[in-house]
């Protein structure tokens, strides 16, 4: 797959066709410049020894190469300017389009594509991964052009000047070419090793920081020491195995550029003093072949970049490539407007196959009731509420809203009538204000005001400085649990949709706020159709009617009363709570 | 989860940018870590001086080679010398293969030294400075900041010394040939000092706008990232979202591609020089070679010697970029090296053995910031005693556990345990005999049975299989995909937070520990397996000293006693019927719980 990922990234690049075109006649027309220069001096040097003994200086003629140096110069220095600067932008427009493209692609991916992933992989790919491919386009891949053009033109150059003296001089090349390809077969997989080994230890070491209260209680940090100098040793054992072969690599290639010269300097010498070479010849020659070093050192460096690179690429695409579970039908239709009625038909789902978390399960809300769903830890509560927006697709069986399948309906249309309010409250950087209007970012004033109101939290936002515009999250005000809740209320609200999912939005708060959220919560809910998962009594009491989950399936169905009157898993529940109190009671009593 | 409000105050500190501390000092303390490695530093010392002589040397056997072989038609000479520019490219062979692995040996070492005194003073840094810096910057010093300080600032600094060193010897080899052309081609050499230092300037304010971009970008991204489950329940976010994402994108192109232009101002500037400077020998020297005055040979070494002086100089300006911000990683880790732990441990610390279990806090005083949480806070606890707190948010609670298990020190009065004073125990000791669960349940990359055996390095399988089973908690090991070897991904994303939690409790409990923390243990457990749970931990607790914290009340029936807490303060105690019946802060909590059935209760106690 990686070469189709280089394959995949040159596409990006085709379609930038103005840039690499100036690019390439740019770095053609800075190569001519440079390669010029030591043409001119050729010319000079030979100028000035056949005034040797003459002493027939003549000051315009040397004034006039000299600035015929200048003006080359110059424009070499400009075009290569104007070289990087293109091949930055190339970089730069691929980058800009590749990311544009994964955060997209990235907004469509469905929950299941997030249960799989890292926060810290996914953000590398945008970051790291990205750096890697620009770099690459932007350095190693100009270079490599600006490498073979420059060998083309400096071998048709050194065999216009003396083809002898190419040829000796390229005794050494088959060397040099055997040296670079050694070390790169060396050096590659040392690298990768290195990166994998390198990704470990940030591992253990995010898990170490980031674990601190429960390393320090429980003492640790032997344990994490031990993994964390394994890492260590093996990071330093790596990377000096890299330095091994790279202190051998470079030298090497000076060392046989440096002989290649010698033999350069003594065969041309002969033929100087045979009067068969000119001393300027020469010396042109030599300058020619030292401007080879740079191209050579490039392709080893190409070597390794594009291992690099191909391993970034092949990472995006992966992204890129993986398709949502959750699609749009062809031919879905706009779900307009909405009572609010909630069916599933034998519905079965589960994160892993083969371990199915939802059985077979099949119910009926009304419009505007409110139903609570309970049962124990991992009996599959939060899941029902998941299916509905379609965040996953249920194995078998179906989801309807107002007598339409789910799948049958525009995904965005059919989320517009559902708010959501969940366990932990996610505020995003930005104003108090902004967070309310997150779904909905053009929302009048008066409008989230009025939310806030709502949601019982507009007091405390008055009584902060900035009011609405008071900045939250990362570097801002730290907001209580209580408080993300009423926010995210006072968010659901403005959207006022037509169905409410709340997942288990009371478990984090101390009794004293939960009241009050709750007060919240029953605004919120009034004349919608709403599912609450609960734990929580207080919570429950918001329902008209319950249903009982038990391991994947409703065993229980009714109001509260008629459920504790059966006998069954509700009661069994509701009671838990209390049951040791009653123990205790006994005992008191 | 609240953070401590001093905080915000760390926050702002971490700015990123120019080193607060003078550079020369930042520079003295990296260079003394280098001394450490006495033999490599005088190996690298010699082998870069001698590839530097050598390559100073070798335009002027250059010379010799034209002057005295070709120019004098003398193939003695030429092959002398041949041989000799060939020797000295081996020398420089073997000098530079010494001063690159030494360079790097170096670097390497630095690097896993500091990573090593990184970690060793992680251990002796106590919890109260974890968690005062966002965990994500002291994760940063560990990865990025050491490896720029070892790549940048170290190498680049020894790079630096090196090329300078160049640069002297190539203007001593010029004059050396002829000062007078030495002098008419340095006669430019303010242009030059000018043109490095704008560039640098320029340079360095322009990446700091590129480095504050892809910052944008990064957070951007890590809160799409984060919050995706929110964002995906409302579509109008997508349009939203992707627009200022592009934006920023934008903007990072923008910055970046003026980053080059700046950076790419620097080689067409030094070539005008350059052509300037070469101009000037050139028609100078070559008057000086017409009039015999020079030689053609020493005219060419001139020029190459000139070159030698350009390449090096360029490479300072570009350095001198990148260097203020490595200097700043390197503040930052000397500054994590120099914090100074407010938990220690005395030098005459003895091992304690809890042998009931009795704990004690007197007159203690404790705040992070102005604002105290503790004064003047007694507390006693019974050997063998289950002790809940509850209490509103900010009340303190997490704060006592951390005080207990000795996570902070208070500022005044004592921590005692047995009736020895903390502060004189090993803390290692005392944590192999104490154990917390905390609300935020941690979970490391691992099986599931990998990691309850954090809690007891040597457990069995078997003895963990027995610790499940007396929590009762087998049914919950056999849902999940493997078992006891299911693979928990980062940060147990997974599981479930009540499945979390559950396998905390299991580690904590798994030490025998004879005092035992439950911090929110079971918010997220759903009652019913709460309430077998706390059967379990009944029997399980028995001869331990636990201290509950509770939001939810139902979890204090354990408790022997409940403390209430409010601003530091105990404003009720007693067991939780004599809290019910005493009808105050406690008893009205309990009913906004539970609702009807508590005033049920509440009837039936009278």
């Amino acid at each position: 797959m990686s070469r189709g990922s280089i394959g995949r990234l040159f596409m990006y690049m085709a379609r930038e066709k103005r840039t690499l075109a100036s690019f390439l006649i740019v770095s053609i027309a800075g190569i001519a410049a440079g390669m010029l220069v030591p043409w001119v001096v050729r010319d000079m040097v030979n100028y000035i020894i056949s005034l040797i003994g003459i002493g027939n200086f003549n000051l315009s003629i040397m004034i006039s190469y000299a600035l015929a140096l200048i003006a080359l110069l110059v424009a070499s220095g400009f075009l290569e300017f104007l070289d990087r600067y293109l091949s930055e932008l190339l970089s730069q427009r691929v980058v800009f389009r590749l990311r544009i493209d994964l955060y997209s692609h990235l907004q469509d991916l469905s929950y299941g594509f997030y249960d799989r992933i890292d926060t810290g992989q996914i953000i590398l790919r945008t970051t790291g991964d990205m750096d890697t491919i620009g770099r690459f386009i932007g350095f190693s891949f100009s270079r490599l052009i600006h490498s073979i053009l420059t060998l083309i033109i400096a071998v048709t150059i050194l065999l216009t000047i003396n083809v002898e003296l190419t040829m000796i001089a390229f005794i050494i090349l088959p060397v040099l070419a055997v040296a670079v390809i050694f070390f790169n077969s060396k050096i590659a997989p040392i690298l990768e090793e290195q990166w994998t080994v390198f990704s470990r230890f940030n591992t253990v070491v995010k898990e170490y920081i980031a674990g601190m209260r429960v390393v320090k209680a429980l003492g640790l940090e032997p344990i994490f020491r031990d993994n964390y100098m394994d890492k260590a040793d093996k990071v330093y054992n790596l990377r000096l195995s890299f330095a091994r072969f790279a202190s051998l690599m470079w030298p090497s290639i000076g060392l046989l550029s440096g002989v290649a010269s010698v033999l350069v300097y003594v065969y041309g010498g002969f033929r100087v003093i045979s009067h068969t070479l000119s001393l300027g010849d020469l010396i042109a020659f030599i300058t020619y072949l030292s401007m080879l070093n740079r191209p050579i050192v490039s392709f080893g460096f190409f070597i390794l970049n594009y291992k690099r690179a191909t391993v970034s690429a092949s990472k995006i695409f992966e992204v890129l490539d993986a398709e949502p579970e959750v699609k749009e039908e062809f031919g879905a239709t706009e779900l307009r407007e909405v009572k609010g009625a909630i069916e599933f038909r034998n519905v079965s789902f589960g994160y892993v196959e083969g371990k199915p978390v939802l059985k077979n399960i099949s119910f009926k809300i009304k419009p505007g009731e409110k139903v609570a769903i309970v049962g124990g830890t991992g009996s599959g509560k939060s899941t029902i509420l998941k299916l509905i927006p379609r965040f996953y697709d249920p194995w078998s069986g179906q989801v309807i809203v107002d007598g339409v399948d789910v799948r049958k309906v525009k995904i965005a249309s059919l989320r517009r009538h559902i708010g959501i309010v969940h366990q932990d409250v996610f505020i995003f950087s930005g104003t108090i204000k902004d967070n309310i209007a997150y779904g909905k970012p053009n929302a009048k004033m008066e409008e989230i005001i009025e939310a806030a109101r709502i949601a019982g939290i507009h007091d405390f936002i008055s009584q902060l400085p900035q009011g609405y515009e008071t900045s939250v999250a990362e570097r801002g005000v730290t907001l209580s649990g209580g408080q993300r809740q009423r926010i995210a209320i006072a968010r659901a609200i403005l959207m006022n949709p037509k169905v409410l999912l709340l997942d288990d939005p009371t478990s984090n708060l101390d009794a004293e706020t939960e009241v009050r959220v709750v007060e919240a919560l029953k605004k919120l809910i009034e004349g919608k159709t709403a599912i609450i998962v609960t734990q929580r009594l207080s919570t429950l009491k918001l329902a008209d009617r319950i249903l009982v989950l038990d391991r994947g399936e409703i065993v229980e169905d009714g109001t509260h009363e008629e459920l504790l009157s059966m006998g069954g898993v509700y009661t069994r529940l509701y009671t838990s709570q209390f049951a040791h109190q009653e123990a205790l009671l006994v005992r008191e009593v | 989860m609240a953070h401590p409000p001093h905080i915000h105050r760390y926050m702002t500190m971490e700015e990123k940018g120019r080193p607060r501390e003078s550079t020369i000092k930042l520079i003295r303390r990296l260079l003394s870590f280098i001394a450490r490695y006495k033999l490599r530093v005088a190996i690298l010392l010699i082998s870069a001086s001698l590839s530097i002589i050598l390559n100073l040397y070798a335009p002027y056997i250059g010379r010799l080679l034209i002057d005295q072989g070709i120019m004098a038609a003398n193939v003695d000479n030429m092959v002398r010398y041949g041989v000799l520019l060939a020797s000295i490219a081996l020398a420089g062979w073997c000098a530079g293969v010494f001063r690159f692995y030494m360079l790097s040996w170096i670097t390497q070492r630095l690097l896993y030294d500091l990573r090593k005194l990184m970690f060793e003073k992680s251990v002796h840094l106590d919890y109260g400075y974890f968690s005062s810096v966002e965990p994500g910057q002291i994760i940063s010093r560990f990865t990025n900041d050491i490896d720029t300080v070892g790549e940048t600032a170290t190498s680049g600094l020894l790079d630096t010394l090196f090329n300078s060193l160049t640069i002297i010897g190539a203007i001593v080899a010029m004059t050396s040939i002829n000062w007078k052309l030495t002098l008419a081609a340095f006669f430019m050499m303010p242009l030059i000092v000018l043109t490095v230092i704008t560039i640098a300037e320029k340079s360095r304010a322009a990446y700091r706008v590129v480095r504050s971009k892809v910052g944008e970008l990064t957070s951007k991204v890590e809160e799409s990232v984060s919050g995706i489950r929110e964002a995906q329940s409302y579509s109008e976010r997508r349009r939203v979202d992707i627009e200022s994402f592009s934006r920023i994108g934008l903007e990072v192109m923008q910055a970046n591609i003026r980053a080059t232009k700046v950076i790419g101002l620097m080689n067409p500037l030094m070539n005008l020089i350059r052509g300037g400077a070469i101009a000037i020998i050139i028609v100078y020297g070559g008057y000086l070679v017409s009039t015999g005055e020079a030689t053609i040979g020493s005219l060419i070494a001139f020029y190459s010697y000139l070159e030698m002086f350009f390449g090096p100089v360029t490479m300072i300006a570009l350095f001198y970029n990148t260097f203020q911000s490595a200097l700043a990683a390197a503040e930052r880790i000397f500054g994590f090296i120099d914090a100074k732990p407010s938990v220690v441990e005395a030098s005459d610390a003895v091992d304690i053995e809890i042998e009931k279990g009795r704990i004690s806090l007197e007159n203690v005083y404790f705040s992070y910031s102005d604002t105290p949480v503790f004064e003047d806070f007694n507390l006693e606890i019974k050997p063998g005693e289950i002790l809940a707190v509850v209490g509103p948010t900010g009340a303190g609670k997490t704060t006592l556990a951390n005080l207990i298990l000795r996570l902070y020190d208070p500022q005044k009065g004592i921590v005692t345990i047995d009736g020895v004073d903390v502060r004189r125990v090993r803390i290692q000791s005392l944590r192999r005999q104490t154990a917390l669960v905390p609300q935020e349940p941690i979970l490391f990359e691992d099986t599931v049975i990998g990691n309850i055996r954090y809690g007891k390095q040597d457990a069995s399988d078997e003895e963990i299989a027995e610790a499940i089973r007396m929590l009762g908690l087998e049914e919950l090991i056999e849902r999940l995909p493997e078992g006891l070897n299911t693979r928990v991904t980062e940060g147990g994303v997974n599981l479930s937070v009540g499945q979390r939690q559950l396998i905390n409790i299991a580690r904590a409990l798994i030490r025998n520990p004879k005092i035992v923390v439950l911090d929110e243990a079971t918010s997220s457990v759903d009652p019913y397996t709460e309430s077998l749970l706390q059967r379990a931990l009944k029997k399980l607790l028995e001869g331990r000293t636990c201290i509950i914290i509770a939001h939810r009340l139902s979890t204090t029936f354990l408790a022997d006693r409940v403390i209430v807490l409010d601003k530091g303060r105990i404003v009720e105690e007693g067991s939780h019927i004599e809290l019910l019946r005493k009808g105050g802060v406690y008893a009205k909590l309990y009913e906004a719980q539970l609702g009807e059935a508590a005033k049920a209760i509440r009837t039936v106690i009278g």
